[in-house]
């Protein structure tokens, strides 16, 4: 459902899951790749951000996304913040595996490396949202930021952060990989292959995953959705561009 | 062990090799603080050491990365882990720990106390605006208490004592050390600053009873020296040694 303004969706009450997104969030992919790997069925709302539509904050508080609203039980709650939201769908959900480990020490290193995940966030902000006076030292953050993760695969010696196979770690921290390529288009800025060659290893194999093909957006799209914020109000449709 | 002064310059204090977690702390910090009630609550053995904030012994970095506290170092642990972050360390003692439990076993009821603790954040940063401003009268105090307000309807749905129901739990620990150094803002952030008792009654009823539990006692400090630390710190001379 793509919904115009203000115009509360007509949601069928059917039980299952309702999943509130705006399609450019790199916050909200987290929870779809969450459904996606956890093949959890659900319905795919997409929220205006600028324009908030008044019937929204009836599910989440502060008009925040993701949302996931929980349609088969009692009371119908609605779940916030894609950290909590991943933790309770990998233990409500577990099969075809648990992404998250099961052991408190290997649990919260996990969480502390998602964690150490935030300065690259806010140091590429400026650059990859196409800000016209971004920090002088953004760029040099963000590598040394990123540095952390480089040599935290080659620690862990594993194709993975979460180890042989895809995990937690992996899944949270995809969603800005995905979009770093577009800096390419509108910054002409790449990671250098030498400094980042083990994560750049990490992300060409995170990219076949089933669940990270299935929610992906392409780097073009992502690309134009950041020039559009620049000329005026967030072209959010640019997502369903290539849906017939 | 609580040590009775924080450590400066360059002395590694030597430990026993006793098994014992050690917490890296600061004796005013709100986020250690969290993680002191958890292990006090859980009755969980550990040694405190207090670290000087502004001037961090290089022992502390090469034992912590990160040079944060609070820092839990898990020494039964091979190698030694520390974990950082307070809301993961104390899900961690949770976890580990299992024995008084401070979440609700239901997991959909622990992922609504967890989105609680993180609205919390809300009142965190006016609580920090009003401490740090130059000049509070300037403040608009409904900013203050607006972040409250989701809570005191909480202490009503629940109608409970504590939010963790006839204990304090997780919920109840991870917004405690704001609402002890509330106190404080009297002291020298001026007038109107106190909780009105007609709409927080639920918050200072619960307030009075977090004020009796053994694991907030332990670890308790009056508003007026909190008040003192907080203005040293915002004259930019923190007094770790303040104590």
């Amino acid at each position: 459902f793509a919904v115009p303004g203000s115009l509360k969706p007509e949601l069928p009450e059917d039980g299952v899951l309702r999943y509130f997104t705006m399609a450019f969030c790199p916050y909200s992919q987290r929870t779809n790749l969450l459904l996606a790997a956890k093949k959890i069925p659900h319905h795919t709302i997409y929220v205006d951000l600028i324009d908030k539509p008044e019937w929204y904050k009836d599910y989440s508080p502060l008009g925040k996304v993701p949302a996931v609203q929980l349609t088969h039980l009692k009371g119908q709650p609605t779940l916030v913040e894609s950290l909590i939201i991943a933790e309770y769908l990998d233990e409500q959900y577990p099969e075809p595996r648990r992404l998250f480990p099961s052991d408190p020490l290997q649990k919260a290193q996990d969480k502390i490396l998602i964690e150490r995940f935030a300065p690259v966030v806010s140091a590429v902000y400026p650059i990859i949202t196409l800000n016209p006076n971004p920090p002088a030292d953004a760029r040099k953050n963000f590598e040394a930021a990123l540095d952390v993760f480089e040599e935290e695969l080659g620690k862990r010696g594993t194709p993975y952060f979460s180890g042989q196979v895809i995990g937690i770690v992996d899944y949270m921290i995809w969603p800005w990989f995905e979009r770093f390529p577009s800096m390419k288009l509108t910054r002409q800025y790449e990671l250098d292959e030498k400094r980042f060659g083990k994560l750049l290893k990490w992300r060409n194999l995170v990219a076949q995953d089933e669940a990270v093909k299935k929610t992906a957006l392409d780097v073009q799209l992502h690309a134009e959705f950041q020039k559009s914020k620049t000329v005026g109000k967030p072209q959010y449709d640019i997502a369903f561009k290539n849906i017939a | 062990f609580i040590r009775p002064f924080p450590l400066t310059g360059s002395d590694k204090p030597v430990f026993p090799d006793d098994g014992v977690l050690k917490l890296y702390s600061m004796r005013f910090c709100p986020y250690a603080h969290r993680v002191h009630l958890v292990l006090d609550a859980k009755k969980v053995p550990h040694h405190d050491i207090y670290i000087n904030l502004k001037e961090k012994p290089q022992w502390f970095f090469d034992v912590s990365s990160s040079g944060k506290v609070p820092a839990l170092e898990l020494v039964r642990e091979p190698g030694h882990p520390m974990l950082i972050e307070s809301l993961i360390i104390c899900d961690y003692l949770e976890d580990k720990y299992p024995e008084v439990p401070l979440y609700p076993k239901d997991p959909l009821k622990k992922a609504q106390e967890k989105i609680l603790i993180e609205r919390f954040g809300q009142f965190i940063t006016a609580f920090y605006r009003v401490l740090l401003h130059p000049n509070p009268a300037e403040l608009d105090n409904d900013v203050l208490f607006a972040g409250l307000g989701i809570y005191e309807d909480e202490l009503k749905q629940r109608a409970t004592d504590f939010f963790g129901g006839s204990s304090p739990g997780m919920l109840d620990y991870m917004i405690w050390p704001w609402c002890e150094r509330f106190a404080a803002l009297k002291y020298d952030r001026g007038d109107g600053l106190e909780l009105d008792p007609q709409r927080f009654a639920l918050l200072l009823k619960w307030r009075d009873l977090m004020l009796q539990d053994r694991a907030v006692k332990v670890f308790f400090l009056d508003g007026e020296t909190h008040a003192k630390y907080m203005k040293s710190r915002r004259e930019g001379n923190a007094d770790y040694n303040m104590l």
